[in-house]
């Protein structure tokens, strides 16, 4: 914030004139505008979750007391889950326009690759929230997932960095549930927000 | 075609729709309160008026619940109807007079005693209480 100058974040988020067909709805169906309410409302969920989630063991157990216990609990899980899902299928919509519409060329460059690494981390996200669930498909994903990241050389490793150790009838693990709710959650919504900066830096979209 | 455009301003459309945000975020603290303060582990209570729900000798859902009641010789009896091995709900078969374990195939006698599979445990009893004519039933603290 501080100066108002043509280069400052704040003067990118609100700017006082923008090319008029950057409002045409045509140019962007708003994919980008709503993957970002995804996150908003994830994010909001995603909180609420925290005061009762208990990732290990008790992650299954900890989930449906939520779900049948708590007032609202089911709510703020379905809401949490179907956002998600929201939220992987317009990004991916938003991928498909910017290609459509060749948006992804020099001086959007780099925004596209950007993008294309925030769509990468939001399919991670998705998945991580399946193996937070804890229940038996869960635990059959991370086995999967393990299987997948030890076919690459030091491969070991990185599973036990990311995986930590689950058991088969149970993906969820502590490792797990720092990478999601706080890693990449966390570089995703870095990452957004300089995404945005560099659109209203290439003159686009309507602003609010 | 001319629009007119002293009707609704887009700067009147936005600032309704901020206001409305607003009265939305507002209305939104009464149940994320509710949802906060709530207790996770807390078990389950039931109150009904004792002329609800006429008994009979053999056990009868209070529906919605895993609450059964029946007439006993000494007064109302309550089972919790929770499989003593993992927790699943059982329900009495009156034809075969006993309880089933959908689970893992548990049989329990009417009184609750284990028969046959998994449980070796008999079932739990709940807490009822009579007074103005109400039963009062809590879940036990297993």
């Amino acid at each position: 914030m501080g100066k108002q100058g043509n280069n400052s974040f704040m003067g990118h988020i609100r700017p006082r004139q923008i090319r008029t067909g950057a409002l045409r709805l045509r140019a962007t169906f708003c994919l980008g505008g709503f993957s970002f309410l995804a996150f908003i409302v994830l994010t909001i969920t995603g909180v609420l979750l925290l005061f009762y989630y208990q990732p290990g063991d008790r992650a299954f157990a900890s989930l449906s007391e939520l779900n049948s216990v708590l007032p609202y609990g089911g709510f703020v899980r379905s809401l949490h889950f179907w956002a998600g899902q929201m939220m992987v299928i317009s990004v991916f919509m938003h991928m498909v326009r910017v290609v459509w519409s060749r948006a992804y060329r020099p001086l959007r460059e780099l925004n596209w690759i950007t993008g294309v690494v925030l769509f990468g981390l939001t399919v991670i996200l998705d998945y991580s929230g399946y193996l937070l669930r804890g229940g038996q498909e869960s635990g059959a994903a991370a086995t999967v997932g393990q299987a997948l990241f030890t076919s690459l050389p030091g491969g070991q490793a990185l599973a036990t960095v990311f995986f930590g150790q689950p058991s088969p009838l149970n993906g969820s693990t502590l490792n797990m549930f720092v990478w999601h709710a706080f890693i990449l959650a966390g570089a995703v919504g870095f990452l957004q927000l300089f995404h945005f900066w560099r659109i209203r830096r290439g003159g686009g979209v309507r602003p609010l | 075609m001319t629009f007119d455009q002293t009707l609704y301003s887009r700067r009147q459309v936005l600032s309704l729709g901020r206001k409305t945000l607003l009265v939305l975020g507002i209305g939104c603290l009464y149940p994320v309160s509710h949802y906060l303060r709530a207790k996770e582990n807390q078990l389950a209570v039931a109150r009904i008026a004792s002329s609800e729900m006429p008994l009979k000798i053999h056990w009868q859902r209070l529906g919605q619940t895993r609450f059964w009641l029946r007439q006993g010789n000494d007064g109302v009896e309550a089972m919790w109807a929770s499989c003593t091995h993992l927790g699943c709900e059982v329900s009495y078969d009156p034809e075969q007079d006993l309880w089933l374990c959908p689970c893992h195939g548990s049989r329990f006698n009417r009184d609750g005693q284990p028969v046959q599979g998994p449980a070796v445990s008999p079932l739990v009893r709940a807490e009822v209480k009579e007074k103005d004519g109400f039963l009062y039933l809590h879940q036990p603290a297993v």
